[in-house]
């Protein structure tokens, strides 16, 4: 993946992930202070942006995938997969549930979502099967139908808001934004995506990499202020952002909802940043189990989402403080021992610095035929490239 | 008694009454010429081999001296390229090739003097140009690598020839531009050519086949045209050519989706024309493949997208129709399908009638009778013209157009944004020869997209395609130093 493709993924990932049920949420608990809430997460993600960007120069990701001789690597690194594979299912989730929202109205009212969600679900399965680099493919050549309908979308949104709403300032309880920080904390996590996102990228730097995200993040706060701005106006549970503010644009000139389309586009985004969670979601599996088939765990994972969202998560809306208060314990525990364990594995390298073998094989990936559709095993599974 | 070569060609052919046989000379020197009156052209048989000959024998005292090949070869028929041919096999794959060969003292050689019945140049009935040469290929293999050697004067423009097919021998050659083209997809093309093992090869598409990759072989993943100026342009750029005797058709590779968004009349037109043009062929290629299931999907489930004047009108049009839209659209759809197909196999004095039938059945009879409504005749009728934005894959888009109304009238816009994403992510995985399918968009390449959608002028394409040539991708100096 080129270094131009990891922004485009980045960027496009972590506004099309967040316009969706996120905003609504918080604008449920926080009002007109949720773009706040906004400007604090995108801070604290800065700050885990930085921190891969250290771990990942002292140390190469796709060593750690690897098996080692270490067998308490080896149980160390099962866990950090494991926990990092909760972490993207959820996000992959997370995504797939809005897009059921978005169509429930139109659509799945009269026809079976768990029947024909499985259309997505392959779509998703596929993408994420035919690899990192065919989705970032994808963004690029989605790219600017995705922009243009979310600038305009914005605009559009611009001239019909109120943003008077969001005064006065100082009336801002940063208590209680902090308290609504961790309840929705399983939406954290954007340096997940560049920490994973890394193993595949080449030539990244970390001044680019703020610059993207903290525009994209801007955007979004901006879209944020938009729909905090028009959301006096419609019903408490908003199905998404995006939705919203495009439903009250176009309105007063009677020329029908043709700004769906835009929405539609947008929602490419969506899919394909489902299919980068799901990929990853893989990959840890992968590591985690590597003796395995990739085809079986790739379907044992799409399974996962598919069932997770039929059975479970049926009605986010209706189960949504259940969700969160579950999963914000889930997504603290997985950020901070994945920082911790990477930390640690940089430390233990460097007090065995002296040992030879402790030099990490970049060329001999773990991951080597992961994204190839063959079923074979990958052949770079050699133990003891950590040489501990 | 060991036969002679005489005999054990004639052997051969027994049944076969078209091979004919001249004798001249007697005793050690008798000649023997083999051809088949067909394929050789007569009056060259009969002026500059069989005359020459004759005069030949009459000259030489044929009871002293022993008449040796190389010499006829060289005081009588030294303006051929002769070569002689060993096996028995090979004289009698000559012949049938339409060469005479000629048997002395155990010997043969073969004289070629086929004949080749062929139309003349003409412009080809699929890429018409206002602007530009209208030279196309013809079925005559030499003919056409004439027409391309007419317009590259270069020793680096290199042919490898194969003969293909164990029954039609078929003549096929490789032509590229040595130093431009990449060596190792022409190893590729090459070694693939040489694995081919059929009977016969009628057309270039039978090699077209062969040289696609991947299994699913739904998308166009050679490219083809008929016109030597586009080909010139496609081996400058790098890519290598593909010629089949017996077909028009010129097969080149790589493949890049791309290539089908351009035409030759890009290049005789302003670059802004150029630019308006395929950004029309790109919306005119989703146009045609999405349209009948996007008004499906409005009309079933997705009808708050319509603005409110325009919903009553459709509604209006549809009342009284006592079929579901999917069903409605799909007849209009088979009806299209089948005055198409129809018309194709008709005479073409019949054409004009299929026309009048179709128009009327479809565009009064059958709404008249309320079996389908005027908005779905009209989303049809534009589809189904945009098709031909893109000539060279309407066949593709035929079938996805079909698979987008069944989604669209199932599921709606959602069947159709998803089905339009899993397409679009397997087109992207496709490689032609290690080419992405989607380049210059997907992955980027900034200096190819000189000749994309923004067409620039001539002079602003100082590059080749990175992907498509080796390393020699400088074409031209930069405008400043041309300066």
């Amino acid at each position: 993946m080129s270094a131009r493709q990891f922004y485009i993924v980045l960027a496009i990932s972590v506004i099309t992930m967040k316009m969706q049920k996120l905003p609504c949420l918080v604008a449920g608990e926080l009002g007109k202070d949720s773009w706040i809430f906004f400007l604090v997460y995108t801070l604290i993600n800065i700050i885990g942006i930085v921190l891969v960007f250290v771990i990942l120069k002292r140390l190469d990701l796709k060593s750690v995938l690897k098996s080692s001789k270490n067998k308490f690597f080896n149980i160390l690194r099962f866990v950090l997969m494991v926990v990092t594979l909760l972490y993207f299912l959820v996000q992959a989730l997370l995504v797939y549930e809005h897009i059921q929202g978005l169509f429930a109205n139109t659509l799945f009212d009269s026809l079976s979502w768990s029947f024909f969600s499985l259309l997505l679900i392959f779509a998703v399965f596929f993408l994420a099967h035919r690899g990192i680099e065919n989705i970032a493919l994808n963004f690029e050549l989605y790219t600017w139908i995705i922009v243009v309908s979310l600038v305009l979308l914005a605009i559009f949104g611009a001239t019909q808001t109120n943003y008077s709403v969001i005064l006065p300032l100082e009336t801002i309880d940063f208590g209680n934004i902090l308290s609504k920080l961790q309840m929705f904390s399983c939406w954290f996590g954007d340096f997940f995506l560049v920490l994973y996102l890394s193993v595949k990228a080449r030539d990244i730097k970390l001044s680019k990499t703020l610059f993207v995200y903290t525009a994209s993040m801007m955007f979004m706060t901006f879209l944020v202020v938009v729909f905090i701005g028009i959301y006096d106006k419609v019903a408490p549970l908003a199905p998404g952002l995006i939705s919203v503010i495009s439903e009250q644009s176009l309105l007063d000139l009677s020329i029908g909802r043709v700004d769906w389309f835009l929405i539609l586009f947008t929602e490419m985004g969506a899919i394909l940043a489902c299919a980068v969670n799901l990929y990853f979601a893989n990959l840890c599996l992968h590591s985690a189990f590597p003796k395995a088939r990739p085809i079986y765990l790739k379907v044992f994972n799409v399974a996962i989402l598919y069932v997770l969202d039929i059975f479970l998560l049926v009605d986010l809306n209706a189960k949504i403080r259940f969700f969160c208060g579950f999963m914000c314990y889930v997504t603290n525990v997985v950020s901070v021992f994945t920082l911790l364990v990477l930390f640690g594995i940089i430390l233990f390298k460097s007090i065995k610095k002296d040992d030879k073998n402790i030099g990490i094989n970049t060329k001999k990936t773990a991951l080597k035929g992961f994204n190839s559709r063959d079923n074979k095993k990958p052949k770079s599974l050699i133990k003891g490239d950590l040489g501990i | 008694m060991k036969k002679t070569l005489v005999e054990k060609i004639k052997s051969k052919y027994t049944k076969d009454s078209q091979i004919k046989t001249v004798e001249l000379g007697n005793g050690e020197n008798k000649i023997t010429i083999f051809y088949i009156e067909s394929l050789v052209e007569k009056s060259l048989f009969s002026a500059s081999v069989l005359s020459p000959l004759q005069e030949f024998l009459k000259t030489q005292n044929l009871e002293k001296t022993k008449i040796k090949l190389e010499k006829i070869k060289t005081e009588v028929l030294s303006l051929f390229s002769i070569e002689e041919v060993k096996e028995t096999n090979n004289i009698l794959k000559d012949i049938l090739c339409g060469s005479a060969v000629l048997v002395i003292d155990e010997r043969a050689m073969s004289i070629p003097l086929y004949k080749t019945e062929k139309r003349s140049v003409a412009e080809p009935p699929t890429s018409k140009v206002i602007k530009g040469p209208r030279e196309g290929f013809v079925e005559d293999i030499f003919t056409n690598i004439g027409l391309i050697r007419k317009r590259l004067k270069t020793p680096n423009l290199q042919l490898v020839d194969f003969v293909v097919g164990k029954q039609t021998n078929t003549n096929i050659s490789v032509v590229y531009l040595k130093g431009i083209a990449r060596e190792d997809i022409l190893d590729k093309i090459i070694k693939r050519l040489k694995k081919i093992d059929i009977d016969g090869i009628i057309d270039s598409y039978y090699i077209e086949s062969f040289l696609e990759e991947g299994r699913i072989k739904f998308f166009k993943r050679v490219g083809s045209t008929e016109k030597p100026d586009i080909l010139c342009s496609k081996l400058l750029e790098g890519r290598i050519a593909i010629f089949v005797d017996g077909s028009p058709i010129v097969l080149t590779l790589p493949f890049v989706l791309f290539e089908d968004l351009q035409s030759s009349q890009d290049y005789f037109t302003i670059p802004a024309m150029a630019t308006f043009a395929r950004i029309m062929r790109v919306f005119g290629l989703i146009f045609a493949v999405t349209a009948p299931g996007i008004y499906v999907a409005l009309q079933s489930y997705n009808y708050r997208i319509l603005p409110i004047n325009f919903l009553i009108s459709i509604l209006s049009s549809i009342e009284g129709l006592s079929i579901p839209p999917l069903v409605e659209i799909l007849v209009v759809l088979f009806l299209f399908e089948i005055i198409t197909e129809a018309s194709l196999q008709m005479p073409n004095s019949l054409a004009m009638a299929l026309s009048i039938i179709g128009a009327l059945a479809l565009g009064n009879t059958a709404v008249d009778a309320g079996i389908i409504s005027p908005p779905s005749i009209v989303v049809v009728a534009t589809s189904s013209v945009a098709l031909y934005v893109i000539p060279d894959e309407i066949s593709e888009n035929r079938l996805m157009r079909i698979l987008f109304t069944l989604l669209g009238g199932i599921i709606g816009l959602y069947g159709v944004v998803v089905a339009f994403i899993i397409i679009v992510s397997y087109l992207t995985s496709i490689k032609s020869y290690g080419v992405p399918y989607f380049v210059p968009y997907a992955p980027d390449i900034k200096s190819d997209k000189k000749d994309a959608f923004i067409k620039q002028d001539v002079q602003s394409m100082v590059s080749r395609p990175k992907l498509l040539a080796g390393s020699n991708l400088i074409r031209q100096k930069s405008k400043e130093k041309q300066k």
